[in-house]
Formats: C-alpha cells, structure tokens, sequence
C-alpha cells in the first residue's frame, strides 16, 4: 500500500508539473494531459511493484538465511498476493473514500444532467481494481519469480488498458465490461499460476473429499 | 567494589567455563556461590535458552531466583523458593525468566562495559526503559521499543524454545556466541512482526478515535484561541509574517519542551520522587477529569443528546477515578491500555484545537528533529536520563509508556501460582501502567512530564518475574503527534479524506521503519522522526499534488462530452482485448498440449530401448 501510494505521489507530481507548465485553458490538451498523466502513473506504479518485488525477494532471502529449517515462513506466493491486495486497497480506498464520504451527505446524483449510475459504477470500477491489482500482483511476482518477461508485459499491458478504458467513462459500458472480462483472464490465469487447476476447482466446488483417491 | 560490570562480565565468563560441572550443585541453591552462580548462570541461561538446546538441568538454574543485580552485589538474597522441582522439559518459565533476568543484568551494565563477554552486553547496553518525560516519552518510546525489542527477543526465545524444549540435548553447550547473535536477530526478525502488529492496534485506534472527533464535533476544528506556548497569533495579513510568528512559536514551544526535560532530569537526579509522583498525579487528574469533561460535552452538544448534570457527574467522575487507578495503579490490561488510548487522543485533540495550523506542522517537524536529537546525541537531556536510571539500577519511568505486554502466563510448577497469577498481572500492568503525562494544560501548567518514581523494591519472588511484561513499549508522545498529524492532515485538508488515509499509511509505515531499525541497531531510538517525516511529506504531497489530480480524474468520469478518440481508444481496446484473451486462451492449450507432447514423448522413449 505504501508502495503504491508512492507511486501516486510521484506520477501526480509530474501530472502536476505538466498541468502547470500548460496552458488552462485548452480542453483538450488538459485531457491529454490528463490521459498521459493516467498513462505515467499506471507505469510508475508497475515500476514500484517491481520494485516491491526486489524488496520483498531480499527479505525472503534473509528471512531464509535467518530461519532454522532454512525455508522462509512465507513463501512468495503469498507475498505477492498480499503485495497485491495492498496496492489493490489503497488504491480502491484513494478512489472511493471521498465518494463514499460524499455519499453520506444529502444529495442527488446526477441532478446536473450527469449519469444517474456514477457512484453504482464508481463502486464496480473500484472492485474490478482491487481485484484486478491483487491478480496483476500474482501474475507479476510470477513473471519475476521465474523470468517471463511476457508476463510482466503482459501486466502492464493490461494495466494500461483498463486504465485507458476508464477515459471510455461516463460510457460506462465500454469501460465495465473489458474491465471484467480482463478481470476473469487474470484470475483464470493467477489462479492457474498458483497451481490450481480445472480439477481443484470441480473439487471444490462439489465439496469432495480430497482424501478419498 | 570493581564495577559492577565487569564483574557481571567476569561472572559470565567464569560461568561459561565451568558451566558443567556445577550442573548438580545448582540443584540445591544454597547462598553466596549458589547465588553467584545462579545468577551467573541465570545470565548465560539465555544465551544457551536461545541456542535451543538446553541442557535439561540448566532450564532449573533459570528459574532459580531472579536476583536483582543490586541486590545481589549488596546482599546475596537467599534464593527464595528455588524452582528445584521445575520439569525440565518445560522451558518457557525458563525463557522468561531469564530474559528478566537477563534485561536486568543488561540494565545494570553501564555503558563502560568493555567486555562484551556475552554478545548480549553489547547489544543492549544502551538501551533503557523507557522514560516518561516529554520527549522522554518519545526516545521513551525508542526505549520502548529497545526494551520491547529486548523483550521481543526474550518473547520471541519462547518460541523456538518450545520447539527446542524437546529436543534438549543432555550436553552442557559451550555458549557459542555468533551463533546465538544469529539465532536473537532471526528471532527478533520472526516475532518482531506479532510487535509490530501490537503496537498498529493501539496507534490505529488512537488515530481512529481522533479523526472520528475531528470530522464530526465541530468544536475541535473551531478557533477559540491559542495555549499560552504559542502566543504569536497568525492572524497576519502577509505570508512573511504569518511564517516567521509560526517558527516564533515553535521556538517557544520547543523551549518550554526542553525546560521541563532538563527540569525533569534534574528532579530526577536529585531524587525528588515525590514531586514527580505528584505532579503525575495532578497532570492524569486534570487529564482525565476536565478534558473528558469538555469532551464529552461537545460531544453531546454534536449530536443534541441531552444530559442532565448528576449524570454527568456520576459518568466522569466513574470514568476518572477508574481511569486513575488503572493508569497508576493496578488493573486489567486491557483497560489500562485503553485509558492510555484515550487520554492520548484527548491530549492530541487538545493540541489540534489549540495550534494554529502552520505553528503546528513546524512544530511537528522540529519535535521530530529534537526528538532524534534528544536521543542520540550523548549529551542529550534523555540519555543523561537513561545513564542515570541505569546507574540506579531503577527501571526508567514505566510512566506515560504505552505497554502492550502480553501476559505469557508461564507454566510454573510453583502450587500458588495460580493464586498470585491475577494479582501478579495487575502487579505488572500496574508496573508499566505508571506514565508519566505529558499534559500542557492549556490553562495553567507546563508540561507535566512527569516520571512516576518505579519504587525499587527488589523482586524477590518468581511469579512477578515472570509476568514481566513481554510486549512492545510505546511512549504516549509518540501516540499524541502520530494523532496530532493525522488530526491536522483531517481537520484543514481540504483533499479530505485521501490526504488523512495517505497520512496513516505513512505513520504506519514510519513506525514499521522504526520497529525493524531498532531491530538492527538494537539501540534505543526515536519513535518520531521517521513516522513524522513521512507524515509531512505525504501530507503536503498528497494535498498539494494528488489531490487536484484524483478530482480531475473522478469528475472526468462525469464529464458527458465523449471524443471521437475515446470511441477510437475503445476500439482499439476491445481489438487488444481479445487477442490478449485469444493468446492466452493459447499459451493455456499449448502449455498443456506441451505437457502432454512431452509425457508421451516420454512414454515413446522409455519405450524405444526396448525395442532396440
């Protein structure tokens, strides 16, 4: 979380920079600014995954030089899932609070002739995020993890989409959907990756019994 | 009299050399050499406790007396109650035990120590329990922590120890030293994060209980004045000013700081333990009486609940005493905790009232600055106190230091245990429970930094030792600016909410710097500076930087204007979107087909020597 929260910090700063240095006036280059802004952020933040990666990968390994049995107490898995949920939630939780905190007041959405759906939307975009960065988070430690840097890229990529699909807004549609689909791959894919497979699911979805061979 | 140090260090290593043998002779403490080389032996028990593999008979001579060191180079203390029939395999009495031991012996160490016959000498001879002044509460938190970090490693020993208490060899183990530094830091490592985790709680609750304050009782974001410590007004027309009356202010308030240090310190030299057990007192009084009093009143004020004045008299006065008692005397635990907590909070609702706003980020940061100042430099008003206390042999100031002791209860074989285990508890919360309160009364006082005299009295008996506290100290400074900050960042924000989130990530995570940073130096450090800095960066970033950003970008959701690029952009996506899907659809097939090209592969190789 702290990392992604650096991250934020940096790519504003530079949106800041830029929005400074530009003219206010011209619409559309604020937009386009504004989408480059979106563009930078979305690598800084890979950038600071990776580099949370190369933090976490140094604790592992001090952590097993450390340990009696010689293998860490946390394996990388888990630590890329849970690196994962952290940016996930931090960013979920930077884009919803003032939404919600607004929400309580008194107030109708979309008196001013904007979508009626906005905080219904808000809130889906939002989870398919925390989702999304939770399996990118996997996905990524993976590609690390074992060198396919295909997998990185492929992140990246498709971090780069859903952000650039958010721009598709207030046509909701064309920026939930591919979102959730792309959120299905990725979960298909991370759940793959963590060594899961057609079968568990079936297993435990009808509840069997492991033991029972 | 050699110094008492290096006759601990002679000590140890006489013990190390003829740790075999005296095997049986411990079993029946008798005087003078039992109690030499109980405590000897008491002092090298934990080194061996941490390398897991305790001779049987040893884990006994731990658990034979804790001797105050003091007392011990007095009057040999007779070993009352040696735990002779302690089994052998239980081992966490032992670890306790020693660690008190063990911490105690490395209190007594002065810092002129210059033989680190045990590697643990070294690493903990500069740290003190925690000190209750003002910004002893803050290095009392780095204290805190060394003494929590020496806890740790004595909490953290009961694990391994656990494992270990099975596989006890019946060997006497030669202490070997870098294997037993290696084996503290990976414990401390390990447990440190159950630390960690111990001191969020409290610090996310206080913050919780702050900004839940800030945004909804308007009265605690309203002007109504300055305290008497920052009397530059910065109502000023110009920018100039109104920068150069907040740095006045902040010299006033640091001065003032720095008074009552030195004044505490000299107190505290010169013995004058009743004026500080009083002014404590009357601090915690005011504290818990009148700021509850005015609290409480805005509160119902806020949310137009009505209350009539016997009630209200009943309620504080209740709230109070309690409070009172649990914070200087004995009670549960949790309750104390708690009180801590809230006192915490009022004191930094207090603050965030009555600062004005830029007088209270630079005094933030120059708190921060003193803090680290204050702590590591060797002249520094708070060493000079950590040195004295350590000279006493008195364990610095369980005042105003938030302890999240967990009690281990340790499985005596003692047949009273039980009987005493409660009031042993309370005995040690009570121990830790003495704060002292840093109240800057905004009416009359200064800053009570107050260190509640710990009353000497030798632990003589087992079962309090072993109570000790086992968690992570923290000084309730640290508490009142961690909240402060985050108050503030909630309070004059205009970017709301982002900016108070961002802000407690950044505590959050200074403090976990902190934690791990004490784990590597082992030396007692300043709990501000690093939560602080982070603190202030991320707050003016996040105001200043991300703020506008997060609003264009959520109100360009709204914007009803659709681009032909946007639909272009979609396109594109849509097109990208499913190659993306189609490739990965598959990589999934050919990975699998893969795997099943190269089992039958396989098969067809096994196969084919047998056909040649």
């Amino acid at each position: 979380a702290f990392f992604w929260l650096v991250s934020l910090l940096l790519s504003s700063l530079i949106w800041f920079i830029a929005v400074k240095a530009s003219d206010p006036q011209d619409e559309r280059l604020q937009k386009g600014l504004l989408i480059f802004g979106v563009m930078f952020s979305v690598l800084l933040q890979e950038a600071f995954r990776f580099l949370y990666y190369k933090l976490l990968r140094k604790a592992i390994e001090g952590l097993v030089a450390l340990s009696e049995d010689g293998c860490s107490p946390i394996s990388i898995q888990q630590m890329a899932y849970v690196a994962g949920v952290g940016f996930g939630l931090m960013s979920g939780a930077f884009s919803m609070i003032n939404l919600l905190a607004d929400a309580l007041g008194p107030g109708t959405v979309g008196i001013h002739g904007d979508s009626q759906l906005y905080f219904l939307t808000s809130a889906f975009m939002t989870m398919v995020l925390i989702f999304l960065h939770t399996f990118w988070g996997i996905l990524f430690f993976h590609g690390c993890e074992h060198r396919r840097w295909w997998e990185i890229a492929a992140v990246v990529i498709m971090h780069l989409t859903v952000s650039g699909l958010s721009f598709c807004n207030p046509l909701y549609v064309g920026s939930l959907v591919p979102s959730y689909l792309l959120m299905a791959a990725a979960a298909a894919w991370a759940y793959l990756l963590s060594g899961g497979s057609a079968q568990n699911l079936r297993r435990f979805l009808l509840c069997k019994c492991c033991s029972r061979k | 009299m050699l110094p008492k140090g290096v006759m601990l260090g002679t000590c140890v290593r006489v013990a190390r050399l003829v740790l075999p043998p005296l095997e049986d002779r411990l079993l029946k403490p008798q005087l003078s050499l039992a109690a030499s080389t109980t405590l000897v032996l008491v002092q090298s028990a934990p080194l061996m406790n941490k390398l897991g593999k305790i001779p049987a008979e040893s884990v006994k001579y731990v658990m034979i007396e804790r001797l105050h060191v003091s007392d011990f180079f007095k009057d040999l203390n007779p070993i009352t109650g040696a735990e002779s029939s302690v089994p052998a395999v239980n081992c966490e009495p032992s670890c306790a035990y020693s660690k008190k031991v063990v911490m105690i012996t490395f209190m007594n160490n002065s810092d002129s120590e210059e033989e680190p016959c045990n590697e643990r000498t070294s690493l903990m001879s500069a740290e003190s329990p925690p000190t209750p002044s003002y910004q002893d509460g803050l290095q009392a938190s780095a204290a805190g922590e060394a003494q929590a970090h020496r806890k740790r490693r004595a909490g953290s020993s009961r694990g391994p120890n656990n494992i270990a208490g099975g596989e006890m060899s019946g060997s006497s183990v030669p202490v070997r030293e870098s294997t037993l530094e290696n084996e503290e830091e990976e414990l401390t490592l390990k447990y440190g994060a159950k630390h960690v985790i111990m001191l969020f709680v409290p610090v996310t609750l206080c913050m919780i209980v702050v900004v839940a304050t800030i945004k909804s009782v308007r009265f605690y974001t309203e002007k109504n004045g300055q305290l008497i410590y920052t009397p530059f007004s910065e109502d000023t027309p110009s920018v100039g000013q109104r920068l150069l009356n907040s740095v006045l202010n902040t010299i006033v308030m640091i001065s003032v700081i720095i008074v009552m240090t030195i004044f505490l310190v000299l107190l505290y030299k010169y013995r004058c333990y009743k004026f500080i057990h009083g002014w404590l007192i009357l601090s915690s009084l005011m504290l818990l009486f009148l700021f509850t009093y005015i609290y409480l009143g805005e509160v119902l004020k806020t949310y137009n609940v009505a209350m009539d004045y016997p009630t209200l008299f009943i309620v504080i006065w209740n709230f109070g005493a309690v409070g009172m008692i649990c914070i200087h005397w004995k009670g549960p635990l949790q309750l104390q905790q708690a009180y801590l907590i809230m006192i915490s909070a009022l004191m930094a609702l207090v603050f965030i009232k009555y600062l004005p706003e830029w007088s209270a980020w630079v005094i933030l940061g120059a708190i921060s600055i003193y803090d680290l100042m204050a702590v590591l430099c060797p002249k520094g008003p708070l060493r000079m106190l950590v040195e004295t206390a350590q000279e006493r042999n008195e364990p610095i100031f369980p005042a105003l230091i938030y302890s999240s002791a967990m009690m281990w209860t340790v499985g005596m074989a003692k047949p009273d245990t039980a009987a005493r285990g409660p009031s042993q508890q309370t005995w040690d919360a009570a121990e830790d429970g003495r704060e002292h309160l840093r109240s800057p009364s905004h009416a009359e006082s200064q800053m009570s930094e107050t260190r509640s005299p710990v009353p000497t009295h030798p632990i003589t008996s087992l079962e309090e030792l072993e109570e000790e506290e086992r968690g992570v100290k923290l000084g309730l400074g640290d508490f009142i600016f961690y909240s402060v900050l985050v108050g503030k960042a909630a309070a004059t924000a205009s970017g709301d909410w982002n900016t108070t989130l961002a802000c407690f990530v950044a505590i959050l995570i200074g403090l976990c710097l902190t934690l791990l940073l004490l784990a590597v130096f082992k030396k007692a450090l300043p709990a501000l500076p690093i939560s602080i800095t982070f603190g202030l960066i991320f707050y003016f970033s996040t105001d200043n930087l991300v703020r506008p950003f997060m609003d264009t970008l959520a109100s360009h959701q709204l914007r009803s204007a659709m681009e032909q690029l946007s639909q272009h952009f979609t396109y594109i996506m849509f097109n990208f979107l499913f190659r993306i899907v189609d490739k990965t659809g598959k990589l999934l097939t050919e990975a699998g087909a893969y795997q099943s090209i190269q089992t039958s592969t396989e098969k067809l190789w096994l196969r084919a020597p047998r056909s040649l």
